[in-house]
């Protein structure tokens, strides 16, 4: 689905025509071991359901003749604060050295859970932020000094929609878009199946970009591949 | 073999029985033995297992300890006495301990000042507040008389040094076995109880009990069965109808179906007040915790000369120190009147009492007299308890309460079997005591009553999954708790810190991860998560009896406004009430059968109020009310019966309800409600609402639901895959599991030295249950869950019955069809907790919501671009 007439959803991701760009966000890579730490036992199939879905994303890209040459991961590629877990490393290793199969240059812009990345550094290349052609790509936990470019992408807020009825209530990852100072604002969802995101619609999310959301629009993966517009937020918040 | 133990034995063969010392003690104190001493002592003194059933007041606690004082003190005198547990004493309640090793001291005490001779026998607290210094101590100096819990003594059983303390113990008491059987405390305690066995060989278990039944099946839980699968031999001392009942339904008002709830509450408080003045201490029980605030309110503010600081409220969400100064205060006779939910149900003395009051049903016979049970603490004074009508569903429950109970009609007791999260937790406890064989393993689990069954399949994939096979090889460090050597058959636990994981997260209290509802800055109650993630903006649901408005969420807090008249829009799910027992729910069917006849045949009322006053041994208010009740709804609709199901058809405000006039309880009808909800769902392709009473379930849709179809698919032998499939997506599923996978260790709630509650933030329990659906669909904890909710929660096996029954043609279904809910029906919306059985499948229900919106912002044109 096109977003505006150079950027268009492919299922979890952005795809920038005219620069062959495709931006993910937030993986949170041994988010499982964390949890693990944390007590919770849970079985971990988190990476092998990420790198599907990465396959999946890669088929429609090569269906649709999208050739990519630059692969963005906004931030937080990993999920620990501190330092790794073997899990994490092993997790980051596979999936860079996959990434760089399907592309000629893997940049991750940092993110806060990137604060010790010693090790990442070896495997991508990483920076605060990325800009191409008027587009500024980065995480989204802060808001750099000058922003000269029109639109802007970020992660960080994990968008999610809950519809819900008398009977039933479901979450679906959604990409945000809307302004932020005049300049075009796009939040894309996490792409950690385990996390399911905040709602858009009733919860509290944290953005220094967004102050009121309800005159953003609402772009939600319904299920793999598939996007539906939801109009904006405030049209589903009655 | 069990059997009933009907000897009383003579005074004088007691006294001559026991240590010299024991007995002139007892002689000078007692004078002589009260009924449950005179089954109880003789018995234990032989060594053999008792359960001795007796109320409150009737020298319980002696008939259980005098044979174990008098060989204590016998040991003593020859010098014999050992630095080791020789008895160990569990009870349920904390606060029932320091009670225990008073009333032990003090006959210990008393022969020691008036033989002038130390006898040296110690009596010790163990539980989870004991302090380090004083468990050190115990070590050095062990009590010979061990006072516990049963989460303590699966810690103790763990612990190097003091387990070889219990290495010799002699004897074992349960208290309070009534409210350890029916729950998954107690089938944690009766595996403790076989593991303890392992360590110290045989001892004398004695249970101490109230009312309750079946007393053949709490003593086999009690005993348990030896190696070779034979019941142990258990004897059971009956005197729980020792005492003579006083106990009367009272009806505040003639006519209950003709007063309006501002008559019926005054009359109800001042027939409490008039009641209360009557009596020197009187006890009431609510039910529920905002009753409770409630009671004590309106009679400070109606009565404010006569309340004041006579009268307290007692409740679990009180501070533990208010609760002990009322306690206190009860027992130094300084309170008029107490007011609680539930709390002061079980246990500790509360001193004199001469008046139980209840308002609102207390759901079973048993638990009725345990509450009333706690009026005339004495041995010869009577009980004495008053049920006081709220409301018209409380006046039929409370009647056939009533009949039942001067009938001595108990009505029965569930035990849980088989029960995989805790199995799950007991065998990590064994493997950390030392390595075992997994055939030893499996006798010793067998030897459990709750266990008997345990097929060899469901042991061996708790095994897997305690070993970590459901992870990576390279990763089940992680997950394992314990190894399996596959050659020697042997198995061990895993990891240096597993003794204290284990006895950190110990138990089988669920730890619930909650929301808090705020509305501002004041804390208003807590909900589920999953409750939350069900609401959205503007919903009215209920909590703690007043009505609340969702507003917004952040973090593990809910925003609301009062809503005070509002109906609410999502009824609870959780209902804070008990459940009928279905003996007692049986039983009201049986009693509007009897009814219904006399109606029938169009009986003057005359005669139908004589057939109530007598049934029911009620007043003449009480027969009135219920003539009334009955009455409308029999020419209104239909009086439903044993015999007969009332389905009542009915159309309001744009929906259609179905409404079961089914009293079996409510835990039967939830499997109804959602196995019919089930297939009406699939048969027409739409999501369905399910709200559940004791008393009859209610189905809504948006559409004319054809129930006959339901009933001529539903079998006995599809229900349980029928009611497996229903409860997939369900919210009460979740939660459980959730409770489940904290108890077999999958959720640890202390964890490397942080103690959290993982709540949805991190992990969402779908998504957790979907995790371990990929492992298989018979992973042991979700296997668990299942069984929870079917056999626990709900009650297949008597749902199963039911459905017999209508097969066979022994019940009928009737239809009636209303413009407005038949007075049975009434109030069922108010007090129902519900839940959701899906129709339509995720993409489904996401296309109808989009076109609702696609619709409502005429954007049509933007689904084109994908």
């Amino acid at each position: 689905m096109k977003l505006i007439e150079d950027i268009e959803i492919i299922d979890l991701g952005v795809y920038i025509k005219s620069t062959k760009i495709f931006a993910i966000a937030d993986l949170h890579l041994g988010y499982e071991e964390s949890l693990n730490n944390k007590g919770v036992m849970l079985p971990a199939h988190q990476f092998s359901d990420i790198k599907k879905r990465l396959e999946f994303i890669f088929e429609t890209l090569a269906k649709e003749n999208k050739s990519v040459k630059t692969i963005l991961i906004l931030g937080d590629l990993r999920h620990e604060l501190g330092s790794a877990g073997l899990q994490e490393f092993r997790q980051v290793r596979a999936l860079t050295a996959y990434l760089k199969t399907k592309c000629e240059k893997l940049i991750l812009t940092r993110g806060n859970h990137e604060t010790i990345h010693k090790y990442i550094e070896k495997m991508i290349n990483v920076c605060d932020n990325y800009s191409c052609k008027g587009i500024l790509f980065l995480h989204g936990d802060k808001i750099p000094e000058k922003i000269k470019e029109n639109v802007i992408i970020t992660g960080h807020v994990h968008p999610a929609i809950k519809l819900s009825d008398e009977f039933a209530s479901e979450r679906l990852k959604c990409f945000i878009a809307g302004k932020w100072k005049g300049k075009r604002l796009i939040v894309l969802p996490s792409f950690n199946p385990l996390k399911e995101g905040v709602d858009v619609l009733f919860e509290k999310i944290k953005s220094p970009f967004i102050k009121n959301l309800s005159g953003f629009e609402v772009f939600a993966v319904a299920e793999p591949g598939k996007v539906l517009c939801f109009g904006k937020v405030k049209q589903n918040r009655k | 073999m069990v059997e009933q133990y009907n000897i009383q034995h003579e005074d004088e063969e007691i006294f001559g029985a026991l240590n010299p010392l024991v007995s002139s003690w007892f002689r000078q104190k007692f004078k002589k033995f009260s009924p449950p001493q005179k089954g109880a002592i003789i018995n234990i003194h032989k060594k053999k297992n008792t359960l001795i059933c007796a109320p409150t007041g009737s020298g319980k606690t002696l008939s259980a300890f005098t044979a174990v004082l008098s060989e204590l003190m016998n040991l003593s005198e020859r010098s014999e006495l050992e630095d080791k547990v020789y008895c160990v004493y569990v009870s349920p309640l904390k606060a029932l301990n320091n009670d225990i090793q008073r009333n032990l001291l003090e006959p210990l005490n008393e022969i020691e000042s008036s033989s002038k001779r130390t006898h040296g026998i110690r009596v010790l607290v163990r539980t989870e507040d004991t302090k380090a210094s004083q468990r050190a101590k115990m070590l050095t100096s062990p009590p010979h008389i061990l006072i516990t819990t049963p989460e303590t003594l699966a810690i103790l059983l763990v612990a190097p040094k003091f387990r070889e303390k219990l290495r010799d113990v002699k004897w074992f008491i349960v208290d309070e076995i009534h409210a350890l059987a029916s729950g998954k405390r107690g089938v944690h305690m009766s595996l403790s109880l076989e593991r303890l066995q392992n360590l110290s060989g045989p001892f004398t278990r004695i249970g101490l009990s109230a009312t309750i039944a079946p007393l053949d099946e709490v003593a086999q839980f009690l005993v348990g069965y030896d190696n070779d699968g034979q019941p142990r031999d258990c004897s059971i001392v009956n005197a729980q109808f020792l005492k003579k009942l006083d106990l009367k339904v009272i009806s505040p008002v003639k006519n209950i179906m003709d007063v309006t709830q501002i008559e019926l509450e005054r009359a109800t408080y001042q027939q409490l007040h008039d009641l209360i003045q009557a009596h020197k201490t009187t006890l009431i029980f609510t039910n529920t915790r905002a009753a409770t605030e409630r009671v004590v309110h309106n009679l400070r503010t109606r009565f404010a000369s006569s309340y004041q600081n006579n009268i307290e409220a007692h409740h679990s969400s009180l501070s533990r120190e208010l609760r002990l100064a009322t306690e206190q205060k009860l027992k130094d006779g300084l309170l008029k009147c107490v007011v609680c939910s539930t709390s002061l149900e079980l246990g500790v003395d509360i001193g004199y009492v001469d008046l139980v009051v209840l308002l609102g049903s207390p759901k079973s016979v048993s638990r009725a007299l345990q509450r009333i049970g706690r009026s005339g603490h004495r041995l010869h004074d009577d009980i004495k308890g008053r049920f006081l009508i709220t409301d018209r569903d409380d006046l039929i429950e409370d009647c056939l309460i009533l009949k039942n109970a001067v009938e001595k009609q108990i009505d029965k007791i569930e035990i849980s079997h088989n029960c995989l999260d805790v199995l799950a937790q007991q065998i990590y406890g064994i493997a950390i005591e030392e390595k075992i064989h997994k055939d030893t393993l499996f006798t010793t689990i067998r030897r459990s009553y709750c266990y008997r069954s345990l097929s060899h399949e469901d042991f061996m994939a708790v095994i897997k999954y305690l070993c970590g096979d459901y992870a990576e090889l390279e990763l089940r460090h992680v997950y394992a708790k314990i190894w399996l050597d596959e050659t020697t058959g042997f198995i061990g636990k895993r990891s240096k810190l597993a003794r204290v994981l284990y006895s950190t997260n110990i138990g089988t209290i669920p730890d619930e991860s909650y929301i808090l509802v705020k509305v501002g800055e004041q804390v208003v109650g807590k909900i589920d998560e999953e409750f939350l993630e069900r609401m959205k903006k503007g919903d009215i649901f209920v909590l703690g009896g007043s009505t609340y408005r969702y507003e917004f969420s952040r973090g593990m807090v809910a925003q609301v406004k009062p809503a005070p008249g509002k109906l609410p829009t999502i009824p609870s799910w959780i209902s804070e009430m008990l459940p009928m027992n279905f003996d007692l729910a049986m039983s009201i069917q049986k009693f509007r059968r009897l009814a219904e006849e006399k109606f029938n045949k169009y009986k003057p009322k005359e005669e139908i109020l004589k057939f109530l006053e007598e049934y029911l041994y009620v007043d003449s208010n009480t027969a009135n009310s219920i003539y009334e009740y009955f009455g409308e709804q029999f020419e209104y609709a239909s009086i439903p019966t044993d015999k007969k199901i009332l389905i009542e058809t009915l159309y309001l405000e744009n929906k259609h309800y179905l409404i079961f006039h089914s009293c079996f309880g409510r835990r039967v009808n939830d499997a109804l409600s959602r196995a019919f909800a089930y297939l009406l769902s699939k048969f027409h392709h739409t999501n369905i609402l399910v709200a559940v009473t004791d008393q009859n379930f209610y189905l809504v849709a948006n559409q004319k639901l054809n129930w006959q179809f339901a009933v001529m698919q539903i079998k006995k032998e599809n229900l349980r895959k029928l009611l497996e499939l229903a409860l997939e997506k369900t919210d009460v599923l979740k939660r459980r599991f959730r409770h489940c996978a904290g108890r077999a260790l999958m959720i640890i709630r202390n964890y490397k030295g942080q103690r959290k509650a993982v709540g949805r933030q991190q992990v969402s329990a779908q998504i957790l249950i979907n995790s371990c659906k990929r492992i298989s669909e018979s992973f042991p904890i979700l296997k668990e869950a299942r069984r929870e909710v079917l056999e626990d929660l709900m009650d297949i096996h008597r749902s199963e019955m039911i459905i017999g029954w209508l097969k066979n043609g022994e019940t009928i279904i009737k239809e009636v069809q209303t413009l407005i809910p038949s007075p049975f029906a009434l109030g069922l919306i108010a007090r129902s907790h519900s839940d959701i059985v899906r129709g339509e499948d995720r993409m489904e229900f996401i296309r109808r919501m989009h076109s609702m919106v696609l619709a409502k912002i005429g954007q049509k044109h933007k689904n084109e671009a994908d």
